[in-house]
């Protein structure tokens, strides 16, 4: 009888002793395995998007809720992507009603990450109200808060802090990884606020035109001088405009548009001696790029290098 | 003994109205301190297994019973609301999940609960049939309403008017079922489940209607001034009634940050979180966060304290019978007295005639037992969730 | 010799303090014997006969059944062997209420635990014998007082008891079913049992004339001697 007890109890006690033993010395496979998750973090915005892909790492994915071509403003999300948004490990939102249907969606609150929420202070109070178009989608107004602050790097800066940081408390990565990632992000961005001070160098005092209030946080941020001239990208000159330009003693140079301006457009801009400059937002993927980092990088480096160049003074 | 056995069998057929009667006398007395147990046991287990898988619940200062039993088994209670503001700071911590949830809301005279998805993983709820809610005006009902309400997946609901009949408040609304859960075996069974977003609409705070260009169109009348591309709108302006699937249509007039709950639900990771978020959160006064194992020992232990005492006016009423029946079975004994001495001089073994009683006493008690044991399964098939009756 | 059925020795007896005192110096009845027991109302028949069948007991004497005196015995054993042994026709009946007919004549078979088929045959037989029949499913409230008594004298025979003890067995039947009861007493008797018959009704004890030891209560006042 005793003799059947030695067997199991001795498997038993050694048992008891690896389990002890494991928790202290894990195996190498352990350490280096990354997290797995069930599925794709979910984004609301392509910059949201491409700064979680440059916090999470290559292993995990992250999925743009918005397609390409689309606009955040109007964009609504299907039964499908609701659904897929309350088994995903989180949901990155940009805030500032950037995007309106996350407000009365059902959405799980502790996987819901407001990537602006902790810098709200820096938001800039937009209560100008300006009232325009972007292509067939229809007329909105800004009233409220701008949410365009990814525009500024050191603001996308501080939403990749949002995200690793959920990313660590949601268990999405582990520690060491975040850490390696971030430091190469931070570059990057370190990098775009770079070309912003090369810019805003470059450019002094005078003022630049803008169609869209997209680039109030960079000027902000560096003391560009930005007047914002509501025209309508693939639209042609408007009255509204041309007043504005009459009443300008110092006529300025350059215009800053978030999408390429229609032909007639340009036509009219070049006619008065105005630059028209593409720095897309990238809101919604667009096609030839994985990154919105990348577009905002080449957009900024060409600026950057239209205004050094020696044909430009 | 088998002799013995025949005979009392045929004594109580041939008494069988006189048995009956007793046995469900003696059985209604057995009843009650039976049921009384069952019923005290089943509430208290109720209680504390809903209690012990909600760690803490936040919510105004006030009655903290109120708090833990309309939180827990949405037990119609007056409960002040916070902001939605004061949620984000425990939604937003890695160290535990927070669950704001807002009641006050009806659906069939079934309480309308809005939560966010994560009340249902932490609830362990799973759907029997159809989807989870994703939109505003979407809602899953429990196992216990469905059935009662003959309801399916896709069915539509009308909310109970929030504010009576009063024509100033909003008009209740479509809702739409996209979901059924299995039977949970706690109130959600009893109750419909949607969003947030579903209590606000509710509520009238968020709401959907026809563009204002749209109506400066087809109801200049509605129009009280424009300028430009702004229109302002009569109040008489009607929303939306029906369940709406376009998210952009609703809207909110005035801060999303100020958005009524009722209480935030709070699981944290562990203990140390618990204490530490339980003592800050007191010690600074704006809200109440309380243990609703706690609340709930507080409550047995006055339900027991009156359960006592019940208890004692039942052995008081059980003494009583029990000497009603001595004496029903000692009369019934001596109106028998010439059959029981007849057997005592045909010469049936000594104390035949006593356990003869005996015998037919113990197959009345016996069947008492037995009804007063089903009555009380039947009143206990029949109050499946006692906790939300009571 | 045969042991005598039943058998009294030097058995005294007196009713209370100051009631009428009776003596027996000797009583024997065979197997197969009838004593017919009369005597005026209130002389003690009937008390005398359920000293014989060791319901009460005697001040002083034996009683014996067979070999076995009542008063050696233990109650346990003296119960079981009256209802093994003797057969007790009442003089009120007693039946039971919430018996049927057939299950009041199947009493004693209930008792003693006897195998039921046989038993119910016979109660069936007796029954029908003496005309209850068509009532076996009757309870007492349902029949008459001469119907009861029928029954109440299956029930006695239904064991066919060593000794029957018969006290007015024919107080409440007409002469038809009188006649009946003789018939199955005499069968009884012929069959080795042993039978006291207590009795006023000359009809039941004409029979008996000449065949059957006649006993006189008046015998038995001041320790007068009767013997067998």
């Amino acid at each position: 009888m005793l003799r059947n007890l030695v067997l199991p109890g001795w498997c038993w006690i050694l048992g008891t002793l690896m389990i002890a033993c494991g928790g202290q010395t894990p195996t190498p496979t352990e350490a280096s395995e990354p997290v797995k998750l069930e599925g794709p973090v979910l984004a609301s915005t392509w910059p949201l998007a491409s700064l979680a892909s440059a916090v999470l790492g290559p292993h995990q994915p992250v999925r743009c809720l918005v397609p390409a071509g689309e606009d955040p403003a109007f964009w609504q999300p299907s039964d499908e992507d609701l659904a897929a948004a309350l088994q995903a490990p989180g949901v990155l939102l940009n805030g500032a009603q950037f995007e309106p249907w996350a407000s009365t969606a059902n959405l799980p609150s502790s996987r819901t990450i407001r990537t602006g929420r902790a810098f709200r202070s820096q938001w800039i109070d937009e209560t100008s109200g300006a009232t325009h178009s972007h292509g067939a989608q229809g007329a909105h107004s800004h009233k409220g808060f701008d949410p365009h602050y990814w525009m500024d790097p050191l603001l996308a800066l501080e939403q990749a802090r949002a995200i690793q940081s959920a990313a660590l408390g949601l268990g999405w990565i582990d520690g060491g990884i975040a850490t390696t990632q971030f430091a190469e992000l931070e570059t990057r961005l370190q990098e775009l606020d770079a070309l912003w001070v090369e810019i805003a160098t470059e450019l002094g005092s005078q003022t630049v035109w803008a169609n869209h209030g997209t680039y109030t946080y960079p000027a902000r941020r560096h003391g560009l001088r930005l007047a914002v001239v509501d025209i309508d990208p693939d639209k042609s000159w408007t009255q509204e405009a041309e007043i504005q330009w009459a009443k300008l003693e110092t006529k300025p140079r350059y215009f800053l548009f978030e999408d390429q301006p229609s032909i007639a457009l340009q036509s009219t801009l070049h006619r008065k001696g105005l630059q028209p400059i593409v720095l897309r937002p990238a809101e919604a993927p667009i096609d030839g790029y994985s990154s919105a980092l990348d577009v905002w990088r080449e957009d900024l480096r060409a600026f950057r290098n239209l205004l050094q160049s020696p044909s430009n003074d | 003994m088998k002799g013995l056995l025949w005979l009392v069998r045929k004594q109580l057929a041939h008494h069988r109205v006189r048995s009956a009667l007793l046995a469900a006398c003696l059985g209604l007395v057995l009843f009650i301190p039976l049921r009384g147990t069952w019923l005290v046991q089943r509430y208290d287990h109720d209680l504390r297994a809903r209690a012990a898988t909600t760690p803490l619940v936040l919510g105004q200062p006030g009655n903290r019973f109120d708090l833990c039993l309309g939180t827990l088994f949405f037990r119609q209670a007056r409960l002040r609301p916070m902001p939605w503001s004061a949620a984000s700071e425990w939604t937003d911590r890695r160290d535990m999940v927070a669950v704001p949830m807002h009641l006050g809301h009806h659906v069939q005279g079934a309480p309308l609960v809005g939560v966010t998805p994560e009340y249902f993983e932490r609830r362990g709820l799973q759907l029997a049939a159809g989807q989870w809610p994703l939109r505003p005006g979407e809602i899953v009902l429990g196992a216990t309403f469905a059935q009662e309400l003959q309801a399916r997946v896709g069915g539509i609901v009308r909310s109970d008017p929030a504010f009576g009949f009063g024509l100033d408040g909003p008009a209740s609304q479509e809702l739409r079922i996209t979901g059924i859960l299995k039977r949970a075996f706690a109130p959600d069974d009893r109750a419909a489940l949607g969003s947030l977003s579903t209590t606000w609409l509710l509520d009238g705070h968020l709401h959907g209607h026809d563009s204002a260009q749209d109506l400066r169109a087809q109801q200049p009348d509605l129009v009280l001034a424009e300028s430009g591309d702004q229109v302002l709108l009569s109040g008489a302006v009607v929303p939306d009634q029906e369940a709406q699937r376009d998210l952009k249509r609703l809207h909110l007039h005035g801060s999303n940050e100020a958005l009524p709950i009722s209480a935030i639900l709070i699981w944290p990771d562990d203990e140390m979180v618990r204490t530490i978020a339980q003592t800050e959160v007191n010690a600074e006064g704006t809200w109440h966060m309380l243990r609703p194992a706690q609340v709930i020992d507080d409550l047995m232990a006055q339900t027991l304290r009156l359960k006592t005492l019940i208890d004692r006016l039942v052995w008081v009423l059980g003494l009583g019978m029990a000497c009603l029946f001595a004496v029903i079975s000692l009369q019934s004994a001596q109106l028998r007295a010439a059959e029981l001495i007849t057997l005592r001089r045909m010469g049936a073994p000594p104390g035949y005639a006593a356990r003869l009683i005996g015998l037919e006493v113990l197959a009345v008690a016996l069947s008492a037992g037995g009804l007063a044991a089903a009555a009380a399964w039947c009143a206990s098939r029949a109050l499946p969730n006692l906790v939300h009756v009571l | 010799m045969n042991d005598p059925a039943l058998s009294l020795e030097g058995v005294e007896h007196r009713y209370g303090v100051r009631g009428p005192r009776w003596s027996v110096a000797s009583l024997r009845l065979a197997p197969g014997q009838c004593a017919t027991l009369t005597g005026p109302s209130g002389s003690g028949k009937t008390t005398l006969l359920e000293l014989m069948s060791g319901i009460q007991s005697p001040q002083r004497g034996r009683i014996a059944v067979g070999r076995a005196a009542w008063s050696e015995l233990p109650p346990a054993e003296r119960q079981a062997l009256r209802l093994r042994r003797c057969g007790l026709v009442f003089q009120g009946f007693e039946l039971f209420a919430a018996l049927t007919v057939l299950d009041n004549i199947l009493l004693p078979a209930r008792l003693l635990g006897l195998p039921l088929v046989p038993a119910r045959a016979r109660a069936l037989e007796l029954a029908e014998r003496i005309g209850l029949a068509a009532l076996t499913q009757r309870k007492p409230a349902q029949l008459s007082h001469g119907e009861r008594q029928r029954v109440a004298f299956c029930r006695a025979l239904l064991h066919q008891p060593a000794v029957l003890f018969a006290d007015e067995p024919s107080a409440n039947l007409d002469r038809v079913h009188t006649q009946g009861l003789v018939g199955m007493l005499q069968e009884h008797v012929e069959a080795g049992g042993a039978l006291v018959l207590v009795s006023h009704d000359e009809a039941l004890l004409e029979p008996w004339h000449g065949a059957a030891l006649a006993w006189h209560m008046a015998d038995f006042v001041h320790a007068q001697e009767a013997s067998v």
